[in-house]
């Protein structure tokens, strides 16, 4: 297809190529979820035990009511 | 699909990523609590409540410095690979946000976010289209600028380039239109937000609409408000966010029909060995990073992760409030790697007709989003 003609005056620029570690957008896209996998079972498996039995999902309707920017609980502080 | 020479180029990255944990570090456990302490024209912690600087900004600032002073214009070869994981880290940041959501939610802000956003994207388009030709702007130069102000800034430029036969002088130009009015955005827009007293809620909508590159929604998002939680500005911006970037593959289609539709006219032929459909596009050009965006709305939906803490309902978890606080680590790796991805002599490259249409469109996108949102306030959707 004319892409692949084209490869040497388009593909985005010299810049945007740097960007990235990976071979593209979409290995990059991979790669992130992935990594979120990773980090999501590292979570689960270091808090694994210090949940209270909880009471499931949040309902619809209570999530449509909370209003922006409060949330009863503290939210992870911006500090460490 | 999964990269195997990433592993191997991973070792040679840990140097710029050592410096990229270590600014984050030393800005979060010293320097902010400093400022939050600093006395300054009589007022203690003048830096966090009067110039509202945290950690986001300060580590954008300290990748900046790190490129344009520190560096003198370009990152050194042994950090570099390191640097080029901060669009990873946001990706990954990104998907890791849909624990702030439910599907329910989703669904209720996602339709107010898909008729402003495929509003102004619509609009933006058709207003550069327009410019280009008031301009007499190279229809390929057109059709990319198109793109990368109605979406998301670098990626539609490039996801937009093959298609209407670009040169990467093209796209350069195009990205450094583009970054150079989202870095003033992204540093004025707290500013506003707070003088204008708006809600987490509308300054969300308002930059998710209004600011034109990811990178810069999310840091503008957070330096309003670094909390990372249901309502607060990251949320509500990532989500309109979200739905932007999912509408590349459609207005990369819609920009090709232009491009080919007109070329074909001038030439007097019907050539179609250039277009493709909208359903090769969408598997093309899909972000798929969404895909795991959605799966991390729907495990929060089923509660995988515990209780979330929203209003009126059982405290957050333990799981749900560490996820959170990796989170704004995540995004603070990924923000200092933006920062030194700001070149200023890249950003010399816009001039001309190009950076007009830009600034117009740019500054048209950004004021009206604001109005906009401000008029419709009351009809907007709280999560």
């Amino acid at each position: 297809m004319a892409d692949s003609q084209q490869d040497d005056k388009n593909q985005g620029s010299p810049s945007e190529n740097k960007m990235t570690l990976f071979r593209d957008d979409r290995s990059e896209d991979i790669g992130a979820i992935l990594l979120a996998a990773v980090v999501i079972v590292t979570i689960v498996v270091l808090t694994m035990g210090k949940n209270p039995s909880s009471s499931n999902a949040p309902s619809p309707s209570s999530s449509a009511a909370t209003s922006a920017g409060s949330v009863e609980n503290p939210p992870a502080s911006s500090r460490p | 699909m999964i990269d195997v020479d990433f592993f191997k180029k991973l070792p040679r990255a840990l140097p710029g990523l050592a410096l990229i944990v270590a600014t984050m570090v030393v800005i979060r456990y010293w320097v902010e609590p400093w400022m939050n302490d600093a006395v300054l024209f009589g007022q203690k912690g003048w830096f966090v409540k009067v110039v509202h600087l945290n950690y986001i900004l300060l580590g954008i600032l300290a990748g900046l410095i790190y490129r344009n002073v520190l560096f003198g214009g370009k990152i050194p070869a042994v950090l570099e690979d390191g640097f080029k994981l901060s669009r990873l880290f946001i990706k990954t940041g990104i998907i890791l946000l849909g624990s702030l959501y439910t599907v329910q939610a989703i669904v209720q802000l996602g339709i107010m976010a898909v008729l402003l956003i495929g509003g102004f994207v619509i609009l933006t388009i058709t207003l550069v289209l327009w410019l280009g030709r008031v301009f007499g702007l190279d229809r390929s130069m057109t059709g990319v600028l198109a793109n990368a102000l109605s979406i998301c800034g670098v990626s539609a430029a490039v996801a937009t380039s093959p298609a209407v036969e670009a040169k990467a002088s093209h796209v350069a130009y195009s990205i450094a239109t583009i970054l150079g009015f989202g870095i003033l955005t992204m540093f004025i827009s707290p500013f506003i937000g707070h003088a204008l007293d708006l809600t987490d809620l509308q300054y969300g909508a308002w930059i998710g609409t209004g600011i034109l590159n990811s990178g810069q929604v999310l840091a503008a998002a957070l330096a309003f408000n670094p909390q990372v939680a249901p309502g607060t500005a990251v949320s509500i911006a990532e989500i309109w966010n979200i739905m932007r970037v999912i509408s590349i593959p459609f207005a990369v289609f819609a920009v090709t029909l232009w491009y080919w539709s007109g070329k074909s006219a001038e030439k007097g032929d019907s050539t179609t060995a250039q277009r493709k459909g909208l359903g090769s596009l969408l598997v093309e050009k899909f972000p798929v990073f969404v895909i795991g965006f959605i799966a991390m709305v729907v495990l929060t939906s089923l509660g995988a992760f515990g209780d979330v803490g929203i209003k009126g309902g059982p405290p957050a978890s333990e799981t749900i409030k560490m996820l959170r606080l990796w989170m704004t680590w995540i995004f603070g790796f990924g923000l200092v790697g933006l920062g030194a991805y700001i070149d200023f002599k890249e950003l010399a490259q816009a001039g001309g007709a190009p950076l007009k249409v830009g600034l117009i469109v740019g500054i048209t996108k950004y004021v009206l989003a604001l109005l906009v949102v401000l008029l419709i306030r009351d009809y907007l959707v709280a999560i």
